[in-house]
């Protein structure tokens, strides 16, 4: 007797928190400045380590940050509910990085036009520091995927996302999911290959 | 390297790597930079009508006749007598033309007429001829003193006394 009104209470905190943000989802979705403040304190921490998976680790995160808010804040009346804020914010900070790798990439080749010479993506700084360190170089290893195949990695082994959640955001079907996973890993093995045998 | 390990290498690498910087105040930047983000496009479309202003006064510099000829009703008195005054050159262009075929026609009707008849009757036709040349060269006392019996000479003749 005395388990059940834990489980329930339990029960209505978990029914409470998903009215709260349900509630905040379209106080959001409205344009209420003060919704805007809440969902950046509540997702700031996943997203901010989200973008700085995605983009390799680098030093400086904050400008990506707040180009994945100010993007919810300028389509915040365009979001309807369909799926979690969460959600929604997560795919927002993916296309984000998509595109910033992708303005990179371009970079990076305008620059090897110029110079005629291929330039490895990372600073020379990062590269120097990052050398002698086992786990350095397996981060440097996932920078090295191809930007569809890191996305799955940081998803799946670092995010934690199912592959039914990963083919949410990455609006794919789920067998197109395990098929990129597939790929994506015996990629980074092969890339990881001279670690593992030492 | 089996799934579990590899998970944990990747795990590991993840949290060895030192947490980013991120500003405190990432709420006010965002509104900061939203602002600037707006300024900015304001500035922009206010720069592409003030080209486009720039722009109109000479694209409306062109000439419109009908928009003209509505606004001024002398102007359009004047565009429609042109307009007439072509009209009619025109028609007696197409006069000339059809009386020159006309002309054609009735020399090439006259030679077939003059191939198909008598000898008396050609030498009459050529006297006749050469009555209307002269005729029509305005020397009508030759046509009286050459051809007198010709229809010709009896037109010379009232020519003369006219």
């Amino acid at each position: 007797m005395s388990v059940m009104p834990n489980s329930n209470s339990l029960s209505f905190g978990g029914l409470a928190m998903e009215l709260d943000e349900r509630s905040l989802a379209q106080r959001f979705a409205e344009g209420d400045a003060a919704a805007f403040e809440a969902v950046v304190a509540m997702h700031r921490p996943r997203i901010t380590r989200l973008v700085y998976r995605l983009l390799g680790w680098p030093a400086d995160v904050d400008d990506m940050v707040q180009e994945v808010f100010l993007a919810a804040l300028t389509k915040c009346r365009r979001f309807r509910g369909e799926s979690a804020l969460g959600t929604w914010l997560t795919v927002i900070a993916l296309n984000k990085c998509r595109t910033h790798r992708r303005g990179l990439l371009s970079r990076w080749r305008a620059l090897r036009r110029v110079s005629r010479r291929p330039t490895p993506l990372q600073s020379a700084a990062d590269a120097g520091a990052m050398r002698d360190d086992t786990l350095a170089q397996v981060r440097e290893a996932i920078k090295r995927l191809a930007g569809r195949d890191r996305e799955v990695i940081v998803l799946h082994y670092l995010e934690d996302r199912g592959v039914g959640e990963m083919a949410e955001l990455l609006k794919i079907r789920t067998n197109a999911v395990e098929v990129r996973l597939h790929r994506a890993r015996q990629r980074l093995k092969k890339l990881l290959e001279p670690l593992i045998e030492e | 390297m089996n799934e579990e390990s590899f998970r944990q290498l990747l795990v590991d690498a993840d949290g060895a790597a030192a947490m980013p910087a991120v500003r405190a105040d990432l709420v006010s930047s965002v509104r900061h930079r939203l602002r600037r983000r707006r300024q900015s496009q304001v500035a922009g479309a206010s720069i592409v009508l003030c080209a486009m202003l720039a722009v109109v006064p000479f694209v409306r510099m062109g000439p419109k006749p009908a928009a003209m000829a509505a606004a001024d009703p002398s102007k359009a008195r004047d565009e429609l007598r042109m307009i007439r005054l072509q009209a009619d050159s025109q028609a007696a262009t197409i006069n000339r033309l059809m009386q020159y075929q006309h002309s054609l026609d009735v020399r090439a009707r006259s030679a077939r007429k003059f191939d198909r008849g008598q000898p008396l009757e050609r030498i009459q036709q050529q006297r006749e001829s050469a009555a209307r040349l002269l005729t029509q060269d305005g020397d009508y006392r030759r046509v009286i003193e050459l051809f007198p019996e010709t229809h010709w000479a009896s037109i010379a003749r009232r020519r003369l006394q006219t």
